[in-house]
């Protein structure tokens, strides 16, 4: 917006003296529309309403907080020294989170994609398959993992393959509507000239439509990659597996030198997995 | 024996626009025709309805003897397998290899569940390989094919149409976005390949000596109509300059205005 006012601006002191006012008239006006609306300034009112209202549901209070800094300040003085003996167990379920993610990640990514396909409309052009899909995917992309994992605990006992079964299914939906937004955005020239050859659908998809996509498909598994780590990080708390288990246990037992440990190595896993994640996503774009 | 055979087809599109008033013409085994005609003539429209992308709203398009129009499924896509298609715009798989950009003429015929993990007979690889080869291309097999140039990349897609193993090519503008020299060569790829191959070819074209100097016949066409349908040395400039005539002195117009204003 600037950019464009000091273009003109400029503009002004080269012009011929007669188109010098209506500049000034335009850039005038340009100024005025920086002035907020009444939308905007009732946007904000409503934005204030309701930031108060969720911050008194939340339970925030800010003399409570400024009360609590010290106890805060006192449970993190309390985390140090971390207590290195923690590490190879928080090695051995940091691995175990990592398990979980991945295969979870993989098999999800694999479920998603019939979903994906069935839910893209140039791919199945009937309303009513793309709407039953699209319903489907919308109902159970509305149920959190943790949530999935309370329940595959309920169902399967405790552990790390509640866990796997709950990412997995989580990832399934929420990649099934990634995947089939990227496939309706698809060229389809090659995919109607493959029709034209003779191709089934089924070949289509194999030879048009996914070798076209999968690098973007590619990118975004990663991304989602990322937060299924984080997700199976506190999939224990609920006894899904993983290393959450073990920070609810140390947290119970007030050992935070272990504490520490733990969340040291959750820090140290994610932030490598990022890294790794983005410069391969960079190959892929 | 005619390959190819329109009968008074009409053709209007959903928003009412009539591109096609009973047009007639056969093709007979063997031969290579092109159409040709001013902007708007109803050119790709006849390309879509000979190939079976669009169905006539009158008359009958039949590739021999089989309305195609008329069939469902299996049927209609092994009908489909034997007419080839080229467009103007390549429809490649731009991130897939060349190779595999012409195994998908193959795929209709090839093991339908096999197929889905790309595996292919040797037989299919083979053909993909020489069609690829006689066009040039043989050494780029493993290439992507948006690694390409333009002209190399309609001669991929010609390839594919070939690995069909067609009765009939259609072609709908093949060389418009190419440089001349290169819309000659591709042209001339085409069909040295066509009669190679013994193919029946129908050829939309808008450059008149690159029809006048590849077709057997030529099929001038305007608003529609089928204005004259002619042996190649019969088509006079008169006849090509009465077919091209209101475009031009429109188009001097539409140049007038933009001078003026
Ligand atoms: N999808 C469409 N919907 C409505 N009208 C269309 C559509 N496609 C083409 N037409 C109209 O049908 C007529 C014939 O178009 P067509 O594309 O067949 O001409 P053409 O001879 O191929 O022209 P060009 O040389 O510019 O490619 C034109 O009047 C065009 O505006
Ligand atoms: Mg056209």
């Amino acid at each position: 917006m600037t950019a464009t006012i000091d273009k003109k601006a400029d503009g002004v002191s080269t012009d011929t003296p007669v188109a010098a006012p209506s500049r000034r008239d335009e850039i005038e006006r340009l100024a005025r529309l920086r002035r907020p609306s009444w939308g905007t300034v009732a946007g904000a009112l409503a934005a204030i309403v309701v930031l108060g209202w969720s911050s008194s549901s939340s339970g925030f209070d800010g003399p409570a907080l400024v009360e609590g800094l010290p106890h805060v300040g006192d449970f993190v003085s309390r985390m140090f020294p971390p207590n290195w003996e923690e590490l190879p167990i928080a090695i051995e379920l940091m691995i175990e989170t990592l398990g979980i993610a991945i295969t979870g990640t993989v098999f999800g990514t694999v479920l998603s994609i019939p979903l994906a396909l069935l839910a893209a409309r140039n791919v199945f052009p009937q309303p009513w398959i793309r709407n039953s899909a699209r319903t489907f995917i919308n109902v159970f992309r509305a149920i959190p993992e943790l949530m999935w994992a309370l329940m595959f605990v309920a169902s399967v006992g405790l552990g790390a393959f509640a866990g796997t079964l709950a990412i997995t299914l989580g990832t399934s939906v929420g990649m099934a509507r990634l995947f089939a937004d990227i496939f309706e955005t698809a060229d389809m020239r090659a995919w109607d000239a493959a029709a034209a050859t003779g191709a089934r659908k089924s070949q289509r998809v194999a030879w048009v439509l996914l070798p076209q996509q999968i690098p973007t498909m590619a990118s975004y598994t990663l991304l989602v990659l990322d937060g299924n780590v984080r997700a199976a990080s506190l999939l224990g708390l609920v006894g899904a597996g993983g290393i959450g288990m073990e920070l609810n246990q140390q947290l119970r037992l007030f050992e935070y030198g272990s504490v520490m440990t733990i969340v040291l190595v959750v820090l140290v896993v994610i932030m490598s997995l990022d890294l790794i994640s983005s410069t391969v996503r960079k190959r892929f774009v | 024996m005619t390959v190819l055979e329109a009968a008074d087809v009409t053709f209007r599109y959903p928003d009412g626009t009539q591109a096609l008033t009973e047009v007639s013409v056969g093709v007979e085994r063997g031969e290579i025709v092109a159409v040709l005609g001013p902007s708007g003539a109803g050119k790709s429209t006849l390309f879509k309805c000979f190939a079976g992308l669009e169905r006539p709203s009158g008359g009958a398009v039949t590739v021999e003897g089989v309305e195609l129009g008329a069939l469902h499924g299996k049927e209609r896509r092994l009908a489909q397998h034997r007419i080839g298609l080229v467009f103007q715009e390549f429809h490649l798989v731009g991130r897939a290899t060349v190779l595999s950009n012409v195994l998908v003429g193959r795929l209709a015929t090839a093991n339908p569940v096999t197929s889905l993990v790309h595996w292919m007979s040797r037989r299919d690889r083979t053909l993909a390989v020489e069609l690829l080869t006689r066009v040039g291309l043989g050494d780029q097999v493993r290439k992507r094919a948006d690694s390409l140039s333009g002209g190399q990349r309609q001669r991929v897609a010609l390839a594919r149409a070939l690995s069909q193993r067609p009765e009939l090519l259609l072609a709908d503008e093949p060389v418009a976005n190419l440089d001349p020299v290169l819309a000659a060569g591709v042209i001339d790829d085409i069909v040295r390949m066509v009669r190679e191959e013994g193919l029946t070819a129908v050829l939309n074209l808008h450059d008149v000596s690159l029809a006048r100097r590849v077709a057997q016949r030529i099929v001038g066409m305007r608003e529609g109509r089928i204005v004259f349908d002619l042996p190649v040395e019969d088509v006079t400039d008169a006849l090509l300059a009465g077919l091209y005539a209101n475009e031009d002195v429109a188009a001097n117009a539409a140049h007038r205005e933009e001078v003026a204003a």
